[in-house]
């Protein structure tokens, strides 16, 4: 038998009551926020939201208090994720540090780097960036060709990453890259590095996406110096790290609720209608959530027991794009999109926001063919 | 996974393989698994039961969908907890139960010192084969069970699609006191259908898990263009798709299973039941077309889950009826209250695993 079991979720009393301390925060926070900021989801930037939900400690929240952290439970993590995300707060900022730049720098980081970096990242003013795709490095990672030559003092790094979130705003980027000549050894010869996005000869550029904003960037080295220091782990050990990086990327809440606040939008757009229509849409995209929140949080309680669940994640991560990505096309049986009502404005700005954004759903944190993949090597198949 | 589940399961699991060479054969496979007891696992101790939680005893019915059991064990299971919730003897052989539809419920009247039930039971599973059918009706805001004997019954056989039995009854009739008993206040009607839901969903899970063993087994042997089929990406990617349905279907199922005491068990099957209707569907379409031919025949074993899973789909609730239901609740608390709606069911109160 095939095992795809996803173990029950662990229950925490502690992790409720840490749920309604944190919808309070939320709704004094977010007081006023229009639905179209709060589609943004885990794209909206906002620096002073970061730094105050880090006063609360709630950045970092699982890591060592020695680094800043609040060593709550995985389980208090997911639910302060999870709720975060429903309530539509700007988290961007953080995000990436919190979800799997700062956890990569816990487990292979050394003690300087995770004294000096882990208690800002937990203050909210350190903000990071990935360093994985290339111009010819998509979803085959492994074909990176940005090259961090060691020298006497450090490397000396050129190359090229592409579609960076929020590289233009973000403090540190983890790298992902050669640090060997031989193109043969295609996971031997990576390594990670820490690099200060400040480092002369890094150039930041941006790239707007269809709809016109600014989040991705081109980044630019040449012949960047950096220390030493700045190698994060073992020297050639590059690919096993960001492997462990990517499992982070995957499994969270992050990965089905994107458009949640399209579904909520729709809601309030029907009321006050009566036909089975909307209850069979609703309810068919409420069971989904359900489903896979069931799924995503028995990740999480594997997560916390230290399993590796990558079939499980890679599983979660598929069906949670197909949801967020039918979320705005159901929506459009039920509203006359022909036709943008005013009563119903809210509705339309979100609709036309998440059209733009959903194709993306299926491409970032690895494409729907790579997680396939996954899920067929875990089938045994490959 | 403790030591008294895994046993009973691993009992079960041997009994139910070696049944697979007899699919047919439903008085067998009764007879087979009422040696074990089988049919008491949802009962109490105190009641001649086992000492089993309920998620235990439902995990059986995962497993008879599993290995495509040729007899009504999550029926029987039922039929016997709710004889033993209301005090009635529990050895009157092979159990069933019948289920009104919820928008037409039965009709239950004193007259004198008798009881006067009318109505429809529609495609009750197996009643013809089983010596006493119960189901529940509402009196007075009173639950009771009704304990119908099959002989007495109008009744117009048929069978679902998976040629399991499924028969109309109607109902007019008087009962005794004996065979009309007081249910606690949380065993209503709509109680019963949404525990056949969950059996449903607890079928279809065990089911799916089996479709994609077959449909990845068969992919590895299936030679086309000089390499098994499994070397194709485009059927690697099918693959995997079917066993997202598979895993969702399971993570559902579990979801419901959990509900079996929880006062808020409606929406949470609900949400199970439709969830798992859909992931039938999906699932079986790729594994169809990953069979070929060989899967649209009668010999070859795939039909015998695929007939079932059809059936299972729409029995105590297709997706639309389910999704109006849930719909219905979301939509009735607003914009929102969506979110609250969904992180207040995915906190258990009382879960079945205790």
């Amino acid at each position: 038998m095939i095992d795809l079991s996803f173990p029950t979720p662990p229950e925490s009393q502690q992790a409720e009551s840490f749920r309604e301390q944190v919808r309070d925060f939320l709704a004094t926070e977010l007081a006023g926020r229009a639905p179209l900021q709060r589609v943004e989801s885990w794209m909206g930037f906002d620096a002073g939201f970061s730094r105050r939900l880090g006063e609360q400690g709630w950045i970092g929240l699982t890591w060592p208090k020695q680094y800043g952290g609040s060593e709550r439970s995985a389980l208090e993590r997911y639910v302060l994720l999870e709720e975060l995300l429903a309530a539509g707060a700007p988290v961007a900022a953080h995000w990436i540090a919190d979800r799997q730049s700062g956890p990569l720098l816990l487990r292979y980081g050394t003690e300087a780097q995770k004294q000096a970096i882990l208690p800002r990242i937990t203050r909210g003013e350190c903000f990071f960036c990935i360093g994985m795709s290339e111009p010819d490095s998509g979803s085959d990672l492994a074909a990176a060709r940005t090259y961090a030559e060691p020298v006497d003092d450090g490397f000396i790094v050129n190359g090229t990453k592409l579609w960076t979130t929020y590289g233009h705003e973000a403090h540190y980027m983890v790298l992902f890259c050669r640090t060997s000549r031989d193109n043969e050894d295609r996971h031997g010869g990576t390594s990670q590095l820490l690099i200060d996005l400040t480092l002369p000869g890094i150039t930041i550029r941006p790239i707007h996406d269809l709809s016109g904003a600014h989040h991705f960037n081109e980044v630019v080295f040449e012949n960047v110096r950096v220390p030493r220091d700045a190698l994060i782990g073992e020297m050639g050990d590059g690919w096993n790290q960001v492997l462990s990086e990517l499992a982070f990327e995957r499994s969270g809440p992050d990965r089905f609720l994107s458009t949640l606040w399209v579904l909520i939008e729709l809601i309030r757009a029907l009321q006050g209608r009566d036909d089975d229509q909307s209850r069979i849409a609703v309810g068919r995209l409420t069971a989904h959530l359900m489903s896979l929140r069931r799924l995503s949080r028995s990740v999480a309680g594997m997560l916390q027991r230290g399993e590796n669940p990558t079939l499980q994640a890679a599983i979660v991560k598929d069906l949670g794009a197909l949801l967020e990505q039918e979320i705005p096309d159901i929506a459009r049986q039920l509203v006359d999109t022909g036709h943008a009502d005013a009563a119903h404005r809210d509705f339309f700005q979100v609709l036309h926001y998440a059209v733009q954004q959903v194709p993306a759903f299926s491409l970032r944190g690895g494409t729907r063919e790579i997680l396939r993949g996954i899920i067929a090597r875990g089938l045994g198949l490959r | 996974m403790d030591d008294s589940r895994s046993l009973l399961l691993d009992t079960a699991g041997r009994l139910f393989a070696e049944l697979r060479d007899t699919p047919d054969d439903a008085d067998l496979a009764w007879r087979r698994v009422a040696e074990l007891g089988l049919p008491l696992a949802l009962v109490d101790e105190a009641r001649g039961g086992f000492d089993l939680p309920a998620a235990d005893a439902l995990a059986l019915v995962r497993l008879a969908g599993q290995y495509a059991l040729a007899a009504p064990l999550g029926e029987a299971l039922l039929a016997n907890r709710l004889l033993a919730e209301a005090g009635a003897d529990i050895d009157e052989g092979r159990p069933t139960i019948a289920v009104a539809d919820p928008r037409n419920p039965l009709e239950l009247n004193r007259e004198e010192n008798r009881w006067r039930v009318t109505g429809r039971l529609p495609a009750a599973p197996w009643a013809e084969h089983a010596e006493v059918i119960v189901t529940i009706a509402r009196h007075d805001r009173q639950n009771r069970l009704l304990l119908l004997d099959p002989g007495s019954l109008a009744a117009t056989p048929g069978t679902n699609l998976a040629d399991q039995p499924r028969t109309d009854l109607t109902l007019d009739l008087e009962l005794n006191d004996q065979r009309v008993r007081e249910l606690p206040e949380t065993l209503s009607p709509e109680w019963l259908f949404e525990s056949g839901a969950l059996l449903r969903c607890q079928e279809i899970a065990g089911a799916l898990a089996t479709v994609l063993d077959m449909t990845v087994q068969y992919a590895g042997e299936r030679v086309q263009f000089g390499k098994p089929i499994a070397r194709q990406q485009a059927i690697q990617q099918q693959l995997a798709v079917l066993a997202t349905q598979a895993a969702v279907a399971a993570g559902a199922a579990d979801m419901a299973v959990d509900a079996f005491h929880d006062p808020r068990r409606q929406s949470l099957i609900a949400a199970a039941k439709a969830r798992c209707g859909e992931a039938a569907g999906q699932a079986l379409a790729i594994a169809h077309q990953v069979h070929g031919a060989i899967g649209m025949t009668r010999e070859y074993r795939l039909n015998l889950y695929s007939r079932r899973l059809w059936s299972w789909r729409d029995e105590f609730g297709g997706e639309r009826y389910w999704q109006v239901r849930l719909g219905e609740q979301v939509l009735a608390r607003g914009a929102d209250g969506l979110w609250p709606f969904i992180t207040e069911l995915g906190s258990s109160t009382e879960g079945a695993r205790q």
